[in-house]
C-alpha cells in the first residue's frame, strides 16, 4: 500500500512537471503579452504608466520576473514559486498576490463545487436505482426522458430559468450575494441539475450491467429479494464506474464556473482565470494551471484510492505493486 | 418435487426457443435423481423454473411444479422467496461467475441464514466456519475473510456447496456443479456431494451432460432431449436395459478406461435447433438409426417398459427380465 502510495505521488510529481512545461510553452506562444494587450485595449492607467518609469525600476521588474533569463530558468522559478507557495504578484491585480487570490477564491469555489456534486448525487443515485430496478417501466422511460433534457441543458440555461422561477416570479430566493445559506440555493442547483441527468444515467447504466450479471440469480437463489440485490451487491459494484466520472467533474468545478460565478456575481476562481488568460496576466496563469493540474491529480489518486476500497481486487493489485 | 408436463418458451428478437416442450420428472425424499442430456436440452432451464429463476422474456407456457404438495407456479415472488435458499437450494455451473466478486466468502455465505432470519451475523458466520470445514476447506477462519477471485475453481465449488447446504434445505439442485472443472477436482466435487446428501438425507437433482458421472452419483436418470424426456430409469439399468436410440448413442460416445481401445462413436447429425418451430413427431428422428415412417407422424409418449423404467420411443419394448409392468 506503502509503496503504491509512493510510486503514485511520484508519477503524479512527474505528470507536474510536464504540465508545467506545456502550460508555460503555450503561455509564452500567445502572441502578444500583457502590457501590449493592455495598450491596445488602452486599459488599466497603472500598467500603461510604467512605460514611463525609471530605467533602474524597470531594470529590477526584469530581474525580479528573471525575464533577461533563457525560458527554462523562467519556467524553473514558477515551479518553484508555486511548489514553495511563492508565487509572486499578478500582473493585472497589482499589489496582489496570486496566491491570495487563490487564498480568497479557492475556498469559495471549493465549497461551491461540493454542494453541487454532493446534491446530485443525493439526488442522481435514488433515481439510478429506481430506473434500473423497473428497467423500461414506464417510470424507468419517463425519468430517463427527463433526465436526458436536463444533462442537454447548459448549467447557465437552468440558472437563467431558476432565476425567473424562485427569484423574479416567487421572490424565495436572492439571486445576488454569497453570505447567507439562501444565496447559495440557486448557484447550487444550476450545477447540479445538468450533473444530475449524466449522473443518473451513468449511474442506472452501470446497475443495469451489475443486475444482469450472473451472481444475482445467485443472490435470489439464496431467498433474498431486490433490496438485498441491490442494496448489499449491486449498488456497490455500480459506483466504481460512477467515481470515474465524478471525480474529474468535481475537479472541474472546484477551478471555478465562469458562468454561474458570472451570472449570480460570485466570488469564485473562474473569473480570475479566465481574465488571466485574456490579458496574458502570466503569474496568475501558471499559477492558476499548476493548481488546477494539482487539483486532478489529487482527484485522481483520490478515485484511485477509492476504487481499492471498492473492489477487493484492485486493493490487492495495490500490494503487489 | 413433482414437474408435469413443463412447457417454456423464450421470446427474443421477435423470435421463440422452444426450450422446454413438456417435460415431466419427479423426485422423492431422500432420493437423487440424475438429469441427462447434450446442451441445449433444456435441462438446466428445467431445474432454474422449479425455482422461478428464469429471465424476464421467459415464459411458462403450460405445466405445473409442486414442492411438497404444493404448486410453485402460482406462488408470488414473496412466496416463493420463502422457498429459494430453505427449502430448495441451487448450486450453479460457474462458482465465479455467481458470486459477487467484491463480497467476501464468508458474508456472502450466511445470507442464506439471515434472509430468512434463521441466525444473527455471528451465528451464522460460526456456521459457516463449520460447513467449510465439513466440505474440506484448510483453515475456514481465515477463508471466510477472503474474496471469491482468491480461491480456485473446485475449492470455490465446496463454498457453493457449503453455501446451498448452511439452511439445511430438503433439496438440492446442482446445476452443471463439475463441468467448469479438472476431471481430479470433479470427482471431489461428486464425493462431497453424495456424503452430505447421505448425511443430511435431502433430496438431490444432479444436472449434467455426462452420463458416468450422473449413473455414479444418483439413484434414477432422467435423459432429456429438444426439451422432453426421452427415457427415465433407474441407475443400475443404464448400461444393460436402456432402450431408447438416443440414451444407447450416449452411452456410445461415452470413452471407456477399461476392456477395448476403442474410439467413442459419436451421435450423428445436429443438435435440434429450437428456434425453429418444433418437427412433427418424434424429436430425435432426424438423428436416429432406427428411424421409421411412424417417427415423422406420430410423437411417441412416455411407456413404463418394466419398474421404474420409461421410454418414448415406439421400439420400446416391455422388458422380460426383472419385475414386468
Amino acid at each position: 500500500m506503502l509503496r503504491f502510495l509512493g510510486r503514485r505521488v511520484l508519477y503524479m510529481f512527474v505528470a507536474f512537471l510536464c504540465i508545467s512545461l506545456v502550460t508555460y510553452v503555450l503561455m509564452k506562444a500567445a502572441p502578444g503579452s500583457f502590457l501590449s494587450m493592455n495598450f491596445q485595449e488602452g486599459g488599466v492607467s497603472q500598467v500603461a504608466g510604467s512605460y514611463n518609469v525609471s530605467p533602474i525600476v524597470m531594470q529590477s521588474l526584469v530581474s525580479y520576473y528573471h525575464l533577461d533569463d533563457p525560458w527554462y530558468v523562467q519556467w524553473f522559478y514558477y515551479v518553484k514559486g508555486f511548489l514553495t507557495w511563492h508565487m509572486g504578484t499578478s500582473f493585472e491585480y497589482p499589489g496582489m498576490k496570486t496566491t491570495h487570490i487563490i487564498d480568497t477564491a479557492f475556498p469559495f469555489s471549493f465549497r461551491l463545487a461540493l454542494m453541487a456534486v454532493v446534491t446530485a448525487l443525493i439526488v442522481a443515485i435514488p433515481v439510478g436505482v429506481i430506473t434500473a430496478v423497473k428497467e423500461n417501466g414506464w417510470a424507468d422511460v419517463s425519468i430517463m426522458f427527463i433526465a436526458m433534457v436536463g444533462t442537454a441543458l447548459p448549467s447557465y440555461v437552468v440558472a437563467v430559468l431558476l432565476i425567473v422561477v424562485f427569484a423574479l416570479w416567487l421572490h424565495w430566493l436572492p439571486v445576488i450575494g454569497y453570505t447567507q445559506w439562501q444565496d447559495y440555493v440557486l448557484p447550487v442547483l444550476s450545477l447540479a441539475i445538468p450533473m444530475i441527468g449524466s449522473m443518473s444515467r451513468y449511474l442506472r447504466n452501470s446497475l443495469l450491467d451489475q443486475l444482469h450479471s450472473e451472481y444475482v440469480t445467485g443472490v435470489l437463489a439464496k431467498g433474498g429479494g431486490m433490496r438485498h440485490v441491490v442494496g448489499s451487491h449491486a449498488l456497490r459494484n455500480s459506483l466504481l464506474p460512477l467515481v470515474t466520472v465524478v471525480g474529474p467533474q468535481l475537479a472541474g468545478l472546484m477551478m471555478g464556473t465562469v458562468f454561474i460565478e458570472e451570472i449570480f456575481n460570485l466570488p469564485g476562481l473562474g473569473h480570475f482565470f479566465t481574465s488571466a488568460a485574456n490579458l496574458r496576466d502570466y503569474p496568475l496563469i501558471m499559477d492558476s494551471t499548476l493548481l488546477y493540474a494539482g487539483v486532478i491529480l489529487i482527484m485522481n489518486l483520490l478515485v484511485d484510492l477509492t476504487y481499492g476500497v471498492l473492489d477487493p481486487r484492485i486493493r490487492r493489485s495495490f500490494d503487489m505493486g | 418435487m413433482e414437474v408435469n408436463d413443463l412447457v417454456i418458451r423464450f421470446r427474443r428478437d421477435g423470435g421463440v426457443s422452444h426450450a422446454v416442450n413438456s417435460v415431466s420428472f419427479r423426485v422423492y425424499e431422500g432420493e437423487s435423481l440424475g438429469i441427462v442430456g447434450e446442451s441445449g436440452s433444456g435441462k438446466s432451464v428445467s431445474v432454474k423454473a422449479v425455482m422461478k429463476l428464469l429471465p424476464k422474456h421467459a415464459k411458462f407456457e403450460g405445466g405445473d411444479i409442486t414442492f411438497a404438495g404444493r404448486s410453485i407456479l402460482p406462488l408470488s415472488e414473496g412466496a416463493i422467496r420463502h422457498l429459494r435458499g430453505r427449502e430448495v437450494a441451487l448450486i450453479f455451473q460457474d462458482p465465479h461467475a455467481y458470486l459477487n466478486p467484491t463480497k467476501t466468502i464468508g458474508a456472502q455465505m450466511v445470507e442464506p441464514l439471515l434472509f430468512h432470519r434463521m441466525a444473527t451475523k455471528s451465528e451464522a458466520l460460526v456456521q459457516a466456519i463449520d460447513l467449510l470445514r465439513q466440505v474440506g476447506i484448510p483453515s475456514p477462519e481465515l477463508r471466510v475473510k477472503q474474496y471469491p477471485f482468491e480461491f480456485s475453481g473446485g475449492m470455490l465449488q465446496r463454498v457453493m456447496i457449503a453455501m446451498a447446504l448452511i439452511a439445511k434445505p430438503k433439496l438440492l439442485i446442482a446445476d452443471e456443479p463439475t463441468t467448469a472443472l479438472d476431471v481430479t477436482v470433479q470427482a471431489q466435487i461428486l464425493q462431497v456431494l453424495r456424503r452430505l446428501k447421505q448425511e443430511r438425507r435431502m433430496s438431490l437433482i444432479l444436472v449434467t451432460h455426462d452420463l458416468v458421472v450422473a449413473a455414479n452419483t444418483c439413484d434414477r436418470i432422467v435423459v432429456m432431449y429438444g426439451g422432453r424426456v426421452v427415457e427415465q430409469l433407474p441407475s443400475q439399468a443404464l448400461l444393460s436395459q436402456s432402450q431408447h436410440p438416443y440414451t444407447r448413442g450416449l452411452i456410445a460416445c461415452t470413452p471407456s478406461v477399461r476392456g477395448e481401445r476403442t474410439l467413442p462413436t459419436p451421435i450423428g447429425g445436429a443438435p435440434l435447433n429450437l428456434r425453429r418451430p418444433l418437427p412433427v413427431g418424434c424429436l430425435f428422428a432426424e438423428r436416429c438409426p432406427h428411424c421409421m415412417e411412424r417417427c415423422r407422424s406420430e410423437s411417441p409418449v412416455l411407456k413404463t417398459v418394466a419398474l421404474g423404467h420409461e421410454v418414448a420411443c415406439f421400439l420400446a419394448e416391455p422388458q422380460t427380465s426383472g419385475v414386468s409392468a
